[in-house]
């Protein structure tokens, strides 16, 4: 039954997003096809539009124009079988902190029609792979940033979607999540899952996403495999390409400006 | 303000650096923590819930001008020097230990500062100096904040220096209230961890929130002056026993009797707080740092609370699984329940309405000469216990209101990103949380006292008035701008349509009431409209489904 996947219909299709925020035009035309069971990276400079790609895409945003389907549904008209279907893990999520993990597992499972059983067998095992048994019922009032993350990335995927969106999901944690997570990616796409993957690593961009696409002013700058964009620009390192891509005025020696700034 | 505070230390920058402070970050420090005072959430502001602005020091100074000024009236009774001044000291250590309790804790307990001056080159010595003149500058302000029209009225009324040797005497009972608080502090951290200890913080706040809008209904009905003069503080042996009698004392000797006991009480009013101020210093605050540490240590008994919570999940999840019918409603219903008890702030801001919906009933029969004995008589009449009954529905819509608001409100992202097909419903499911939560609790209070007053008479109007109460807070959510439960910020601007909406909250309660006590009148009415009432509560609780996302977005939620 499984299909080649250049053949199967792509679980996200962006035709000419725009979107504006007042007189601000945040995005500004965005063609984007993602294939069932890659992992995308999306990247772009501080304030280039990804979280709010993502939150559109997600069905959070709405008043933008042009044509968003995903999971072969049309987001303007029916992002709540767009929300059944997918995971979302935000960008510096905030989380009600007198609520336990548990709890608020429940409360977010509870919507995608889980069982209690079944949440509660689930939630207490993803803990456990976290690292976090022992917190399940512990408010999360003292929690720290990693662990919030951890329990945000669990709430995100622990109904099984088929598509996951990660905003940024690293930050927090320590080098043995960012590990585990960065093979949970991996075999997510393994499974036959996509993964929308935001962020600013470009080491983990670079050896988890199949397919990159850097946006920069509301625009597609360039988009493909990493070995496409090291062709393009002729260097070794994803932050390199990046930095060329991006480079903006003026950026040369600001940290040469910064230390003369200090100094006096 | 803060300059002129400043400016007076400015002429005293000696005197800091003899204690081996660094003047200039001295100052700073001050300065930066006047400032945050200035933008600080305290108890005046916890009486209007409406303003979000901040007002700044002087308002709140202002508000204690204003209470004082009502104690300060107390001097022009008949009364003898030593009750007069027994009242005016009750009510200022009071206020003081309430306010340093439930207002300046956050200040007191913060362990910010040590985060942000920790690394930096200041000396341990420097901070603490800055911490004492900032305790001082607040206590000082409000001790004569608060005795402001006392210091007034006694110049006019007693003598024309009565302001000095009021105010040597009011910085002893400053002293000694700083000594009672410590003490409070110590005991209270030894036995109890952060989370506890905040618990116990809120508690005051909650009093002192109660005290601050209800005290000028209930006190002036409750306490007569005479009886207290009657009573005979200047020879009775328990009065010895509280503080502010001993304040009171040398005002006897000044403008009253000399008798030798007040002399010994005087002699307690100047000697007692030098010696606990001695004790707090040398004994105690060594300890207090410890303490202040221990506040951050994530809480022992946390394993404990989990399961005592875990426990207490049952009754939400029975009553959650019987009274809601979609996932989203039980979203609703779950949070609301869960965070309605542990959101400090929200029961900071609904609490002592709580509370004073308790009371209510009680003051507004009170205005008679019989005391207690006269509200008895008049719950007896049908406008008297309706009252009783309709009070819960004057409650919830507020509760039901603040609910919607949250510190945290960033995390209500989770409405928009889960699967949430009718947002309506969530807000039913905690429409439901309020009813049950609260509701019930405040409803079977005022139905069970007006049962044992009233009888089995009073059935029928009680179950009456709990359909009308479940229309009247669901009507008031319908009207509201839709707010899913937690998800909007407190600073937030009201919507213009507010006022309109608050005037209908207090007039459909009461129109309902007198539709009630019309009913009440005519013979077999009452348990006859329980059936119409029933099926209005339960059609206008469908009513939620009509609200999508679009009527959401159209309110700007």
């Amino acid at each position: 039954m499984v299909e080649v996947q250049t053949d199967s219909p792509p679980i996200v299709r962006l035709e000419g997003l725009r979107m504006s925020f007042g007189a601000n035009e945040v995005l500004k035309g965005i063609d984007l096809e993602v294939p069932a069971g890659r992992v995308l990276g999306y990247l772009g400079p501080n304030g280039a539009g990804k979280s709010t790609t993502v939150k559109i895409l997600i069905g959070m945003l709405t008043g933008f124009r042009g044509s968003v389907t995903v999971c072969g549904f049309d987001v303007a008209k029916e992002a709540l079988e767009v929300k059944r279907r997918i995971g979302y893990v935000p960008e510096a999520g905030a989380l009600y902190e007198a609520l336990t993990p548990l709890e608020y597992l429940s409360l977010v499972g509870g919507l995608h029609g889980l069982g209690e059983k079944e949440l509660t067998e689930k939630a207490f095992a993803l803990l456990k792979l976290f690292g976090l048994r022992d917190q399940g019922e512990v408010r999360m009032t003292t929690f720290s940033k990693g662990m919030k993350q951890k329990v945000l990335i669990i709430a995100g995927l622990i109904h099984n979607p088929e598509l996951v969106f990660l905003d940024e999901p690293m930050s927090g944690l320590d080098a043995n999540a960012t590990v585990i997570l960065k093979e949970l990616i991996t075999s997510l796409a393994k499974a036959g899952k996509t993964v929308f993957y935001c962020s600013h690593l470009m080491d983990v961009v670079e050896r988890v996403c199949d397919r990159i696409t850097i946006i920069d002013g509301g625009r597609i700058i360039a988009d493909g495999t990493f070995e496409e964009l090291k062709a393009r620009v002729a260097d070794a390192s994803l932050e390199k390409i990046f930095t060329q891509l991006t480079r903006k005025e003026g950026q040369d020696g600001v940290a040469a400006d910064f230390l003369r700034v200090i100094q006096g | 303000m803060i300059p002129f505070l400043l400016a007076m230390f400015d002429r005293v920058a000696w005197a800091v650096r003899m204690t081996g402070a660094d003047y200039g970050q001295f100052r700073t420090i001050l300065a930066a923590k006047l400032t945050l005072d200035n933008r600080r959430q305290t108890l005046a502001r916890f009486s209007q819930q409406e303003t979000s602005q901040p007002k700044g020091l002087l308002a709140s100074l202002g508000f204690f001008v204003f209470m004082g000024a009502f104690v300060s009236f107390v001097l022009l009774a008949r009364v003898s020097p030593l009750v007069a001044f027994t009242v005016i000291f009750t009510f200022i250590m009071f206020m003081l230990a309430m306010s340093l309790i439930a207002d300046f804790s956050a200040v007191l307990l913060d362990t910010v500062d040590l985060i942000v001056l920790g690394p930096r080159p200041v000396s341990g010595r420097t901070i603490l100096v800055a911490r004492l003149a900032h305790i001082c500058t607040y206590l000082g302000l409000l001790g004569i904040s608060l005795s402001a029209a006392t210091m007034v009225v006694g110049a006019f009324q007693l003598h024309p220096l009565f302001p000095l040797p009021f105010l040597a005497i009011l910085s002893a009972a400053i002293a000694l209230v700083v000594v009672f608080v410590s003490v409070f502090y110590l005991v209270a951290l030894r036995f109890t961890d952060g989370e506890r200890f905040r618990d116990i913080v809120l508690v005051f706040q909650i009093g002192m929130s109660v005290f601050a809008i209800g005290a000028y209904q209930i006190l002036p009905r409750v306490v007569d002056f005479n009886v207290l003069e009657r009573v005979g503080l200047s020879g009775a042996w328990w009065a010895v026993l509280y503080p502010p009698v001993w304040f009171a004392a040398p005002f006897e000797l000044l403008f009253g009797h000399s008798f030798p006991r007040a002399w010994i009480l005087t002699a307690a009013a100047l000697v007692l707080p030098v010696v606990g101020l001695w004790f707090v210093v040398r004994v105690l605050s060594p300890n207090f740092g410890r303490m202040l540490v221990k506040l951050q240590e994530q809480s022992p008994q946390a394993e404990g609370l989990a399961t005592r919570i875990g426990r207490r999940g049952g009754l939400k999840s029975l009553l959650g699984r019987a009274t809601t019918g979609s996932a989203e409603e039980r979203l609703g219903f779950d949070l609301s329940w869960i965070l309605a008890a542990r959101d400090r702030p929200f029961k900071l801001r609904t609490y002592p309405s709580i509370v004073f919906c308790l009371l209510f009933p009680v003051i507004m029969l009170s205005q008679t000469d019989r005391g207690l004995a006269g509200v008895t008589d008049r719950m007896l009449q049908p406008g008297g216990y309706l009252l009783g009954l309709y009070a819960t529905a004057l409650l919830l819509p507020m509760v039901l209101s603040q609910i919607g608001f949250s510190a945290e409100f960033e995390a209500g992202w989770i409405y928009h990103a889960l699967p949430v097909a009718v947002p309506g419903r969530v807000l039913r499911g905690s429409t439901k949380t309020v009813l049950l939560r609260f509701g019930l609790l405040l409803f079977g209070i005022a139905a069970g006292v007006l049962f044992a007053l009233v009888g089995w008479d009073i059935v029928p109007h009680a179950i009456l008035a709990a359909c009308q109460t479940w229309t009247i807070t669901v009507i008031s959510s319908l009207v509201d701008a839709p707010r899913l439960p937690f998800s909007e910020s407190l600073t937030m601007t009201r919507s213009a349509g507010a006022f309109g909406r608050n005037l209908l909250m207090l007039l459909l309660p009461a129109g309902v009431g007198f539709v009630h006590y019309g009913l009440a009148r005519i013979p077999h009415a009452v348990p006859v409209a329980i059936v119409p009432a029933f099926v209005l509560a339960l059609w206008m609780t469908r009513r939620y489904e009509a609200l999508d996302w679009a009527t959401f977005e159209k309110s700007g939620a």
